[in-house]
């Protein structure tokens, strides 16, 4: 099953000076449209099967709680659970007992988890998610936010007291595609043994549910949300022989070497960039996105003109941008469209009625029901006539 | 008296709207208030207030034209006799017995005789000339008698702004 997924991989893996950093992400969930239109027909199922799972999700919660790590029993309970809730752990090569840490490429926010059911281990957390799930997930704090070297003896105290259970390390410390080429490895997790034992993490979805994990700038929750929602989500886990420092070598050579051959694994390579620029990237994301939906937002609240006095301002407000038309033309397609964006738009695409009688007053009648009318049309007229003048003016006076 | 103070309105309405003053509109907001006016009145020539098109609010009293209307310019206008809020203080909106600042004659007054036609008159020529004796806005009346570069500049950046023409680049 993990084929398909290696092949895809290994044909789009490219050398690391002609990559991009957001070519290390998934940008879009759906990346071609046949894939978007399916998402929209299965979406009503998807959100049946959520809820469900939802549910499931909660007890599978409990369980993970209430069973302590390291038995054999919550293995195959949570792993069957989670097979229910549409997370497919596999599992290649085995685990050597002689490493205590392991260091896993980063693809979703699973995981730890798919690792942890294969093998209890301890994760330092680094991420930010709320307390209770560190917890239940057996996250250990380690006071990474406290700087490096806090999290290096942490994680070293912690190995030396807990002598069953490997400290998990993602030393890429952002979610990736894993299609392209991994992140620059972090040393942190280097120095705290010198035996590694580095474990592969693909993650694979049946077509046409081909849906990304895990987007740049994601929320854990929207991610979580996608894992509930599609049928099932493959994460194979393979372990790699276990990696030793040499005594010559240098941590960042260790660090270097242990990435090269995880990325040699997953047929991709290792870029040159860091977690830095990751980070870099994925708050660019998110303002584009962020200004792009402003963009939008303001359109779509373009307030609903509804009296004539808000019309009226508007005319005037989209005059300055438009000063060509005559007033009464904008001021009567507002009446139409009831929307200053709507106007604007006609008024670009050149789909605006200009009428001779615009500023043309005509006859007064008798009846009063008109004089509003006419009130309006010498308004319009009276502000333009004074804006030519005024506008003469200006040029006379430059003279 | 309601009554006759729609009857007196609507004569005036249609008198503005058959024979419109030189640069001066006005008619009921809604047709079914007639109590509640809008105008615009364009600057006097020759003047910093030259070719704006300033709008005010006219309301009327239920008694009308026994008591004088109210008026309110709605464009924010800076002028010593128009109070920051926009309202005009002007004698010709003022009853006989109350007189606020005391500098006004009798004969200048608000009394059924005259008409919406006419404030919108005094209107443009208080534009021409402020009266800084009594003034309601006092900074404007200041700025008018001391710094007249800078009350016309002011002025200057209303007209443009009334004729949706672009702040000036200067």
């Amino acid at each position: 099953m993990t084929d398909s997924a290696t092949s895809s991989s290994g044909a789009s893996a490219t050398t690391s000076s002609e990559l991009k950093i957001e070519d290390l992400f998934h940008q879009k969930r759906n990346e071609d449209s046949i894939t978007k239109i399916f998402s929209a027909i299965y979406a009503p199922v998807g959100i049946i099967i959520f809820l469900f799972r939802c549910f499931l999700g909660f007890h599978t919660f409990l369980v993970a709680c209430l069973l302590r790590k390291s038995g054999v029993f919550r293995m195959h309970a949570l792993r069957t659970m989670c097979s229910i809730l549409g997370i497919v752990v596999e599992k290649r090569g085995e685990r050597d007992e002689t490493a205590r840490v392991l260091c896993a490429n980063h693809v979703s926010i699973l995981d730890h988890l798919a690792i942890d059911i294969l093998t209890p281990c301890l994760l330092p957390s680094v991420w930010d998610i709320p307390s209770v799930i560190r917890w239940c997930f057996g996250y250990v704090d380690l006071g990474a936010a406290r700087g490096r070297d806090h999290l290096v003896n942490g994680a070293k105290k912690l190995l030396a007291k807990e002598t069953e259970m490997p400290l998990l390390a993602f030393p890429e410390g952002i979610i990736t595609s894993g299609e392209k080429a991994l992140i620059k490895f972090n040393t942190w997790a280097f120095e705290v043994a010198p035996i590694v034992q580095p474990v592969s993490v693909r993650v694979w979805r049946p077509y046409p549910w081909k849906v990304a994990v895990s987007v740049l700038g994601a929320t854990w929750w929207t991610d979580l949300f996608y894992f509930f929602a599609l049928p099932f989500t493959v994460i194979s886990v393979e372990y790699l022989p276990k990696m030793e420092k040499k005594e010559e070598e240098s941590l960042d050579e260790f660090t270097a070497r242990v990435a090269e051959t995880l990325a040699a694994n997953l047929k991709i390579s290792v870029s040159k960039f860091g977690i830095s620029d990751a980070s870099e990237a994925a708050k660019r994301l998110r303002t584009d996105q962020e200004r792009a939906r402003k963009v939008v937002n303001k359109e779509k609240t373009s307030p609903r003109l509804q009296d004539a006095r808000q019309m009226d301002e508007c005319a005037m407000r989209i005059k300055q941008s438009f000063p060509t038309f005559h007033l009464s033309a904008i001021r009567r397609d507002l009446e139409k469209t009831r929307s200053q964006t709507a106007t604007v738009n006609n008024l670009k695409a050149g789909k605006i009625t200009v009428s001779a009688a615009d500023g043309q007053v005509g006859k007064v009648t008798l009846d009063a029901s008109s004089w509003r009318g006419v009130f309006d049309n010498r308004k319009w007229q009276m502000i333009e006539t004074n804006r030519q003048k005024y506008m003469d003016r200006g040029v006379e006076d430059d003279n | 008296m309601a009554g006759y103070a729609l009857k007196r309105l609507m004569t005036e309405y249609k008198e503005l709207t058959t024979r419109p003053p030189e640069g001066i509109i006005a008619a009921p907001i809604d047709e079914d208030n007639f109590f509640e006016w809008e105008c615009l009145i364009t600057g006097p020539e020759e003047t910093c207030f030259a070719n704006g098109v300033f709008p005010a609010r006219i309301t009327f009293p239920q008694d009308y034209p026994l008591s004088p209307p109210k008026m309110r310019f709605t464009c924010g206008i800076f002028h010593p006799n128009i109070y920051p809020d926009g309202r005009v203080c002007i004698s010709i909106l003022h009853a006989p017995g109350d007189d606020p600042t005391g500098y006004e004659s009798s004969n200048e007054r608000w009394s059924p005789v005259q008409s919406i036609e006419k404030i919108l008159l005094s209107v443009v020529s208080m534009l021409a000339e402020p009266n800084d004796e009594s003034p309601a806005n006092v900074n404007a009346a200041k700025m008018w008698r001391e710094d007249r570069a800078q009350f016309e500049k002011t002025a200057d950046a209303l007209v443009r702004k009334t004729l949706c023409l672009p702040a000036s680049e200067v």
